[in-house]
């Protein structure tokens, strides 16, 4: 009896239940909490704000002209704010400003030397009271005849501007690897 | 009591979402507005005499002229007392190891002897790269009053 009662099931509609729980229990949200730690990221960020802002105040702004390979040193030390002198293979710009070609200028350095009391008069109109430092940044290209330079550094010397800061990249020739 | 059991819980957790936000934005903008090439110097103070009280220490004057383009001659001058030396290579760089290793070799030999400053003339063949690095050589052996001449100077 009892077979023929198991039989007698409509199969169909047994089946039909099984998949109807299963998709029941597929709708059925998770209440799963998703939490990010974010104190280890907030840790992560300060520091790197803190690292930035300290590189970002301890280095003044050098702006490197267009056209300007600068010679490779080991033994440089920090940039001190001034004013910027900077030769290209045959111009040269004072403060970002084109004064002149070399050759130009070579033959008549007075757009120079104007252009650098100028500097000057500025410099101590704005330090009332303070003696003239007399510092200049000097970037060159590599490739600028050694003599152009001593000839320019001269000029800068007449206007009393002698303490030239010589830009360079770190590298070039080291003595303790040598003595290894 | 009804109105104590009603009491909602505080969340007193903080929202670090724009906190986060603030940091991120102030990192790209330092990340982008930070100068990357490490830009150094070296210094040249461009004055002649070096004159002061006279000391006990004997103090020299180093002149540094290029002969050719693989030879630099390094003059160790006091008075009229004067040591040349050269240094020579196969090119330029190895020129400049040997000037090194002799500079190092004669203040060895002279311990007392102070080089009050160093000047370097300056040659037509000889390009503002090569010059820097013959001022690079000096200044790693401590001298630190360094001067270019002007030709017609000296």
């Amino acid at each position: 009896m009892s077979v023929i009662g198991v039989q007698s099931l409509d199969t169909g509609n047994f089946e039909h239940h099984l998949l109807a729980r299963s998709q029941k229990k597929k709708n059925r949200k998770k209440n799963i909490m998703v939490s990010l730690m974010l104190t280890s990221m907030v840790d992560m960020f300060s520091m790197l704000v803190c690292f930035l802002l300290i590189t970002f105040s301890s280095n003044p702004e050098v702006n490197i002209l267009n056209g300007v390979e600068l010679p490779k040193a080991n033994s440089g030390v920090a940039v001190k704010e001034a004013s910027v002198i900077a030769i290209t293979k045959d111009e040269l710009f004072l403060d970002q400003e084109r004064i002149g070609t070399v050759k130009q200028l070579l033959r008549n350095p007075r757009p120079l030397a104007r252009r650098l009391e100028k500097v000057k008069k500025n410099w101590t109109e704005l330090h009332p009271g303070v003696e003239f430092t007399g510092r200049m940044n000097f970037q060159a290209d590599k490739s600028v005849n050694s003599i152009t330079i001593s000839t320019i550094m001269g000029i800068l010397t007449g206007a009393s501007f002698n303490i030239i800061q010589m830009a360079t990249l770190p590298g070039g020739f080291n003595a303790k690897t040598q003595q290894q | 009591m009804s109105r104590l059991r009603g009491k909602k819980e505080l969340n007193s957790e903080l929202n670090l979402t724009p906190l986060v936000d603030l940091f991120s934005t102030i990192v790209c903008f330092l990340l982008i507005a930070a100068v990357w090439v490490q830009v150094s110097a070296l210094e040249v103070k461009q004055s002649y005499g070096t004159e002061g009280a006279p000391s006990k220490v004997q103090n020299y004057e180093l002149n540094i002229a290029y002969v050719k383009d693989n030879q630099i001659q390094a003059e160790f001058k006091k008075g009229r007392r004067k040591n040349v030396v050269k240094a020579a290579g196969t090119d330029f760089e190895t020129a400049l190891e040997d000037l090194n290793a002799k500079i190092k070799g004669w203040m060895e030999k002279n311990k007392d002897a102070v080089i009050a400053a160093a000047f370097i003339k300056p040659k037509k063949s000889v390009d503002y790269g090569q010059l820097v690095s013959t001022m690079d050589v000096l200044r790693q052996n401590n001298l630190s009053n360094i001067g270019i001449v002007k030709l017609g100077d000296r």
